[in-house]
């Protein structure tokens, strides 16, 4: 069996961020990881090779640095890798998906494809849907639970209010996973440094034939969500509690 | 960014710039010393930078500083208590720690430290590679010899202490502000009147500059050398391990540059590679609070591997996080502390190589008292901020040095290792005529110093450092004899010297000295610089060249302490000015009983004891040089210090080594200069005496002329001193009779099994037969002869106990016969 895991390389959400310019922000001093939902579809691809048989690949479209982000999935078991190489952090979702697809067209046939189900940082939710509807297979997102008989693929997915919804599909299928589908491992450090000879591929974007002005969607304005003033705590009893408060609600923030 | 509505206050006594354990604490005394009027800034949020990610080891055990061993204690003590006193846990956790002695060498070493740790009251007990085992089930120990076991030491949350000193601050009436950067200081005539910071200023009397791996680049701002550097540093934290054993004690085995300690159900693996890795040389961004850095799994690979081999479970866990943030480290892994010599009362507590939350708590109770009385109270010698030069904040210097400081927290600290990296950054006018001799050189305050010479035809080098008796030995041997017999040449041109010039200096010299050096032209005199407290600030000589010229000659050490000093007792009214001719004179001493024969080869002045006596300085003609010629002996003997104009140093070696051959003139490096002054008893600030120390406890007595006509700096504090009769308290000289035994620093000497003191400096003296240490001797009641000559003294080294002598009048030519001949 083989296995393509669609990973995104994404800043740690816990940095602080400078914008620089209108539509970037510095990244010289910003730590990158797995996007977090990609490492359950990574979980649950190396499962099932270990327990079946076959490869996991991981497909990256990112720029250069996004390789400690590979170097990190190989680490928990992938066999290998293939880097799509860009010079923007944002791509326009339709045109990862081209991207994706040509690389696993030209890598050869997978019986199954994982992603996660968005990446934090653009939180574009795009890719999965577009991934599948270019490769002409069916595709479930919100996916927390797999099951695989022959080749036949049933799913769990989340469809909100804590209802969920149990879809069978064939394979080759793409899904989309979310948290609670397993609990991701941590390497060794031996599967880290193993990780380092495994072998990437690396392709430049345009190479596959895909032209970055053809995108669709642009990335205009970023800008720093404002900071939240402080609570303030009243304090006394209850009655000067409530006597400050109409005071502030009135004088210092005029609602009332 | 927008900025914040924030109430910032208009005045301060004392600012302090930086929120993490440093800052925090610091402001905790000043608030605890009742300091009114204490704001501390921090640019984002309190613990931001370093502090966030520190391990917590909460470690009394490993140092040989006394100072620093009653610091760790101190903090082990105050985490202890301050949920009491604020209601927040510091989340300390007494869990124990061992340190692992893998091999002969690192036994020593411990075994060194365990003896003086516990001369400072630190429990720390030698156990078999078996105890070990059963204390931390889950180490491999078949290689160990033994360990050094700490129980009460243990850990704590470095978040967690941060916040309850900070919480204890501001019960006290501090004024901690989160979210304002300082941006510089406000300069009038010469001291602090203020912080500009970005939210506007504040007036304010002293300000602390507490800003961890960011001080450098701030103090930059002001013109203030502060040269740390950050660093990566990593540790490892593994997934949860079934049924792991409890109350595991924390294990550090530096030779396989890890400690282990257990986390949330898994160990960390803290690290201290051997080769490092400087980070952003050209400065640490701004916003990094609690940034993390990429690790280099290429370049710690290696290393990790070694210390997961110590715990070999660690090989089967998955890695839950291998962490790398940065801390900040120093040129000679010491802290920098202190009022800058830049500035009046700008002050700083930064560099604090891997220990800020051992030592937090002391430095902040330190610093409280420091900014507060004007006097620090503990020895500072060892990490004042005035010990730095500029040149150290070089980037290439940072550069290159870093990636040895570091790793050097983990090596076998063995006693006459020096630095490798960033070296050959001063050499001596003669540097390359004495590596043709054959000098091996050793880092001496950035100087190129002469340490021994090989004999002819043999290498250079040193192949493998030891605690025992190098190979090298033999040629120190022989240069020290040639001293005591014959004649001998060191390059001494890391000297400080500085010329005092102006119709005040002579007034000015005297009032800053306690002895009387404005009575005599043409004369030397060796003083000691007292504070007001009449404790030592610096010891050296001051020449009187004329009646408006004076040179003074300081140890290479205190550079920059003494020409702050010097010029800050300067009143501004004065006609006194100082100028630094370090650079201006190489040193050249002649010393030893040939000495003045050779001398009188190669001038026409008279030489003779006559008209040449002990103390007297003119300046000579030698060749197509002059030169400035002194009686003047560091080690006890006939002998003449050359200080010549560094353009005609080449041509004055030239002349002494072509009329040295008829008198076998040797070379000399410093370690014969350190033995011959040892038996000579001969003191050397910073080693062997410093800041808390009088001139009456040190021997140095005779030179505090309390009948001068004029008054001098700390002479009341003296009055005072000799009022309150026999001494209790006096530096020694102790011999090991013994003639095996080596004596470095810290060994203990006891009388009739009583702890009497440790050895502060140590030697070989060859005339004497064995080694020998100055220490302070403080037995708490009089020291007279029947004290000295009634007792069974002994010496401790390395847990081993030796017959020792012990004597307050050197052990060598007491009634200094020699140098006055």
């Amino acid at each position: 069996m083989k296995i393509f895991v669609c990973v995104k390389h994404v800043p740690d959400t816990a940095n602080n961020i400078t914008v620089a310019g209108e539509d970037a922000y510095d990244d010289s001093d910003v730590k990158f990881i797995i996007n977090p939902y990609d490492e359950y579809a990574l979980e649950e691809a190396v499962s099932i090779v270990e327990e079946k048989g076959g490869e996991v690949v991981v497909i990256v479209v990112g720029k250069d640095a996004a390789s400690t982000t590979i170097r990190s999935a190989l680490a928990m078991g992938v066999d290998r890798a293939i880097h799509i190489k860009t010079d923007s952090q944002f791509l326009d979702s339709s045109l990862t998906a081209k991207a994706l697809k040509a690389a696993m067209d030209e890598d050869g046939f997978g019986d199954l494809i994982f992603t996660g189900k968005g990446s934090v940082d653009t939180e574009g939710f795009q890719t999965p849907y577009r991934l599948a509807h270019a490769l002409g297979v069916p595709v479930v997102n919100d996916v927390s639970d797999v099951s695989l008989e022959d080749d036949r693929v049933r799913v769990t997915s989340e469809i909100g209010c804590g209802a969920k919804q149990v879809v069978e599909m064939n394979s080759p299928c793409v899904i989309g996973v979310t948290k609670g589908l397993n609990e991701p491992r941590y390497p060794k450090v031996m599967q880290v440094m193993k990780a380092k000879k495994k072998e990437i591929k690396e392709i430049v974007l345009s190479d596959l034939g895909i032209d970055v002005d053809e995108g669709k969607i642009f990335m205009e304005k970023l800008v720093l969500v404002p900071e939240r003033s402080g609570a303030k705590l009243l304090e006394g009893s209850v009655d000067d509690q409530v006597t400050e408060l109409v005071r502030v609600l009135k004088e210092d923030e005029k609602v009332l | 960014m927008e900025k914040k509505n924030i109430n910032l206050p208009e005045n301060a006594n004392v600012v302090i710039i930086g929120g993490g354990i440093i800052g925090c604490s610091i402001a905790y005394h000043l608030g605890h010393m009742g300091c009114k009027d204490v704001v501390l800034l921090e640019r984002d949020e309190l613990t931001s930078g370093t502090t966030w990610h520190a391990a917590g080891l909460m470690v009394t055990f490993g140092s040989l500083s006394e100072t620093a061993c009653e610091m760790r204690l101190y903090a082990r003590d105050l985490y202890n208590r301050l949920e009491a006193e604020t209601g927040l846990s510091t989340g300390f956790s007494p869990v124990g720690f061992i340190e692992a002695a893998s091999n002969r060498d690192r036994l020593e070493e411990y075994r060194r430290v365990a003896q003086f740790n516990r001369y400072c009251g630190i429990d720390v007990n030698e156990i078999s590679p078996q105890e070990i085992k059963d204390l931390f089930p889950l180490a491999r120990v078949d290689d160990l010899l033994a360990g050094f076991y700490v129980k009460e030491d243990g850990r704590v949350n470095p978040v967690d202490g941060t916040m309850a000193l900070a919480r204890g601050a501001r019960n006290k009436g501090v004024n901690i502000i989160e979210g304002v950067a300082s941006t510089g200081v406000i300069k009038k005539n010469g001291r602090v009147a203020g912080v500009k910071t970005t939210h506007g200023d504040i007036q304010a009397d002293v300000v602390v500059n507490c800003a961890g791996m960011w001080a450098r680049q701030i103090g930059e701002v002001d013109g203030i050398n502060i040269p740390n550097q950050a660093a990566e540093h990593y540790y490892l934290i593994t997934e949860e391990i079934d049924d792991i054993p409890e109350n595991m004690p924390i294990l550090e085995d530096p030779s396989h540059y890890g400690y282990y300690r257990e986390e949330v159900g898994g160990l960390m693996i803290g690290l201290f590679e051997p080769v490092c890795a400087p980070w952003k040389l050209n400065g640490v961004p701004d916003n990094f609070s609690f940034g993390e850095i990429e690790p280099d799994w290429d370049r710690m690979g290696p290393f990790l591997e070694k210390a997961m081999s110590r715990v070999p479970i660690t090989e089967e866990l998955g890695v839950k996080k291998f962490f790398c943030g940065p801390e900040s480290f120093t040129a000679d892994l010491s802290a920098i502390i202190g009022e800058a010599p830049e500035l009046k009362n700008y002050f700083v507590t930064a560099g604090l190589n891997s220990v800020g939350i051992i030592m937090g708590p002391g430095l902040g109770r330190m610093m409280a008292h420091w900014i507060m009385t004007g006097n620090p109270e503990v020895d500072i010698t060892g990490f004042n901020i005035d010990r730095l030069h500029t040149y150290q904040n070089n980037h290439d210097y940072r550069k290159h040095r870093t990636v040895e400081s570091l790793g050097k927290v983990y090596k076998c600290h063995y006693p006459y290792e020096s630095m490798q990296t960033a070296r050959g950054a001063k050499k001596s006018a003669i540097y390359d005529r004495l590596k043709e001799q054959g000098a091996y050189f050793k880092d001496v305050s950035g100087w190129e110093g002469a340490d021994w010479f090989a004999l002819k035809g043999s290498e250079v080098t040193i192949e493998k450092h030891t605690w025992g008796r190098d190979d090298w030995f033999v040629n120190w041997e022989a240069e020290h004899k040639a001293g005591r017999e014959n004649v001998i040449l060191m390059d001494m041109s890391f000297m400080s010297k500085f010329l005092v010039q102006g119709r005040d200096a002579g007034k000015v010299l005297d009032y800053i000295s306690a002895n009387d050096v404005n009575s005599q032209l043409n004369r030397v005199t060796y003083t000691p610089w007292l504070n007001k407290y009449g404790k030592l600030e610096a010891d050296l000589t001051v020449a009187k060249l004329e009646q408006e010229k004076f040179l003074v000659v300081v140890t290479d050490t205190m550079h920059r302490h003494a020409e702050t000093w010097l010029k800050k007792n300067i009143p501004d009214d004065s006609h006194a000015f100082v100028t630094d001719m370090t650079s201006a004179y190489a040193q050249i001493n002649i010393q030893g009983p040939k000495s003045r024969e050779l001398m009188q080869k190669i001038t026409l002045t008279d030489m003779s004891n006559e008209t040449f006596p002990y103390r007297h300085i003119e300046e000579i003609s030698i060749g197509y040089a002059k030169a400035l010629c002194g009686r003047m002996t560091y080690i006890g003997e006939l002998g003449y210090e050359l200080f010549i104009p560094t353009e005609q140093a080449l041509h004055v070696y030239g002349m002494l080594v072509e009329a040295g051959k008829e008198f076998h003139l040797s070379h000399a490096g410093l370690k014969a200069l350190g033995s011959l002054r040892m038996e000579k008893g001969y003191r050397d600030y910073g080693h062997d005496m410093d800041n808390t120390d009088d001139p009456f406890e040190t021997g140095l007595g005779f030179t505090v002329k309390l009948d001068k006509a004029s008054d001098f700096i700390g002479k009341q504090a003296c009055i005072e001193k000799k009022a309150k009769g026999p001494l209790k308290r006096r530096l020694a000289q102790v011999l090991v009779k013994d003639p095996e035994p080596l004596l470095y620093h810290a060994e203990i000497i006891t009388r009739d099994g009583k702890n009497m003191g440790y050895v502060r400096s140590g030697s070989y003296c060859y005339t004497l037969g064995g080694a020998v240490g100055l220490f302070m001797l403080e037995p708490d009641e009089m020291i007279d002869d029947a004290f000295i000559f009634g007792g069974k003294w002994e010496i401790n080294i390395a847990g081993k106990l030796y017959p020792a002598m012990v004597s307050i009048k050197p052990l060598f030519d007491s009634e200094n016969k020699k140098i006055k001949c």
